[in-house]
């Protein structure tokens, strides 16, 4: 390809990088917690609070200004809370049907917020699909510090969040505190969340969490090659989806997560196809 | 109001009648059975096939035309017997996150599709939350009959469905076939969701679905009480919403969805002070248990 072009992709490809990277991990997390409908709601919520955020004078309608980080901040931050109280109390509703109705309510709460804005249309896609191909290189440079602290954060504490994500019974058992760990990884995903919706949109960060994850359960047990099945794959599809995207003229983002879904189902073919090839989990020894 | 805004108003308000009525309905058994997400899914899967449909050339780019419903329909059914399929099965990957994955793929292909069609923006807008105030009466008359259709049905077999939604051991111990009866279920579903997304959008037509079943829930235990909460609220909020959106000057398919989240949280806040608490609270499912199939 000429060089103008893949110049033109670098910074989109270092920032796909930079997200698969995060939320391949987190999304390891995110499936074995089961929160997998939290996590899409909290996006949208997100997304919402960005959209409310442009329309204060305060921000002066800059999208990607400090001022619109932290108010859609503030936005999942209260999600998060309201879908941590409801989950442990009797209700007469059941949780599901919240979760998506938070999910509805937030998704058409910014299509108003948008139709109070100008140029509400592209805004739409962008919230759903992202706009990567227009991100800057100070962007990618914030994202990367950001999650490299949160990354190097969960590094650290790599014991005690995988303990309480996997097993919640032993980690209580030894005495750590699920309610202070279960509160610090929420709000980790909150800051990782508010600032990859604002790049990648919701449907593409939804994809970006849960799909390397599921890809990489299909093939291991252990964390370690989970994640670098994860990391593979998240390098892998979203090449191929800007690729794909710009070749065939469409929509960056939408191609990423159609080539998500494509990817996922050739590797579950395999998988199928495959005889009990337990090679993968044998070489990574003993589940952690 | 003006009588010329509110007979313009009259196709739409009878259409959101007609929606609310089928859907508070179904919404019992979804939220009964806890299939909500499959039901978004589902949704999002008619509006792609619907936008797939536009596309063809022998569908002559019309939304409403009969072909554009039956590929739809198409779409929908293969989806509902994907979803149905992997239902029953242990397998390493979580349901829910198949039933997600579906559902944003579904929502992307719908975007690569129609960028590939004419006034796109306008498309994905109306693949949210639909355009119910460009509703005609021909729409109203053939949406109104098929739901009829479907109704009656429903309620010649009423006692089948409430019992393999409500009590499904006890339906099968009755000798019922739940196979059979799930299935027809799932396809008058799949009737019904794919003729609303067109007209009301994929998140009005989950909101009139699970909100006023939920909203009814709060209030009711038997199947009778709850279809008329359901039904009430269906009612109101339309023409609350509507009549919200005209005054505001807000897209109208988005206001009803907020005003259903609006008025949810008022009946849910004023019900402590209408009502004792009763002993049947659900249990909320632990995640972290059916995440590893516990």
């Amino acid at each position: 390809m000429e060089t103008t072009i893949l110049s033109f992709l670098a910074a989109p490809f270092a920032a796909s990088l930079i997200l698969t990277g995060i939320h391949a991990y987190l999304g390891v997390h995110v499936v074995e917690r089961g929160v997998i409908f939290v996590d899409l709601s909290l996006a949208q919520i997100a997304a919402l609070g960005g959209a409310v955020a442009l329309l204060l004078p305060l921000t002066s309608a800059d999208p990607h200004g400090p001022g619109v980080y932290w108010i859609s901040l503030g936005f999942t931050f209260i999600g998060a809370a309201v879908f941590s109280t409801i989950r442990s109390r009797r209700a007469r509703i059941p949780q599901e049907a919240i979760i998506g109705i938070c999910y509805a309510v937030a998704s058409a709460a910014a299509i108003l917020a948008m139709s109070k804005a100008t140029s509400e249309s592209e805004h739409l896609k962008d919230m759903l699909v992202g706009n990567i191909l227009a991100v800057s290189w100070p962007e990618v440079g914030r994202t990367a510090l950001l999650y490299g602290a949160i990354g190097a954060f969960h590094y650290v504490f790599r014991g005690k969040f995988l303990l309480i994500s996997m097993d919640p019974r032993r980690a209580e058992a030894q005495g750590i505190s699920i309610r202070f760990w279960d509160f610090l990884f929420y709000a980790s995903f909150g800051f990782v969340v508010t600032s990859s919706v604002a790049i990648a949109g919701v449907l593409l960060v939804f994809c970006y969490l849960i799909v390397p994850s599921v890809a990489a359960i299909l093939y291991a047990e252990n964390i370690g090659t989970r994640l670098a099945i994860g990391w593979t794959m998240g390098t892998v599809v979203s090449a191929l989806g800007v690729y794909l995207s710009l070749k065939l003229d469409l929509p960056t983002g939408a191609a990423m997560v159609c080539t998500f879904g494509l990817v996922l189902a050739l590797m579950a073919l395999v998988r199928v196809l495959l005889p009990k090839t337990e090679v993968l989990s044998r070489v990574s020894g003993v589940n952690g | 109001m003006d009588m010329t805004i509110l007979s313009f108003l009259a196709a739409p308000f009878v259409a959101s009648l007609v929606i609310a009525g089928i859907h508070a309905y179904l919404g019992l058994h979804v939220v009964e059975r806890g299939v909500i997400f499959v039901d978004l899914s589902l949704a999002q899967i008619a509006a792609f096939g619907a936008t797939i449909a536009v596309l063809l050339p022998f569908t002559g780019g019309d939304p409403q035309s009969n072909w554009v419903y039956w590929i739809s329909l198409a779409f929908t059914l293969i989806g509902a017997v994907m979803f149905s399929t992997i239902r029953s099965r242990q397998a390493r990957i979580p349901q829910e996150a198949i039933i997600g994955i579906t559902y944003a793929v579904a929502a992307a292909a719908t975007i690569v599709a129609s960028s590939k069609a004419t006034s796109e923006s306008e498309h994905l807008k109306d693949m949210l939350v639909g355009n119910i105030l460009a509703v005609t009466w021909e729409d109203v008359g053939r949406t109104a009959l098929l739901y009829v259709v479907i109704g009656a049905f429903h309620y010649v077999y009423r006692r089948r469905f409430l019992l393999i939604s409500l009590e499904p051991q006890k339906a099968e111990a009755e000798g019922i076939s739940l196979r059979l009866w799930d299935f027809l279920f799932y396809a008058s579903f799949g009737f019904v969701v794919t003729r609303s997304v067109a007209i009301v959008g994929v998140l009005l037509v989950f909101c009139y679905l699970i909100v006023p079943s939920v909203g009814a829930m709060l209030y009711a235990d038997t199947v009778g009480r709850r279809l008329a909460i359901g039904w009430s609220m269906g009612a109101v909020v339309s023409a609350l919403g509507v009549y919200l959106s005209l005054l505001l000057d807000l897209p109208t398919g988005a206001t009803i969805v907020c005003t259903f989240g609006l008025v949810l949280i008022l009946m849910a806040a004023l019900r402590p002070l209408l009502q004792r608490a009763t002993v049947t609270d659900v249990h909320q499912l632990n995640y972290a248990d059916r995440a590893h199939g516990r």
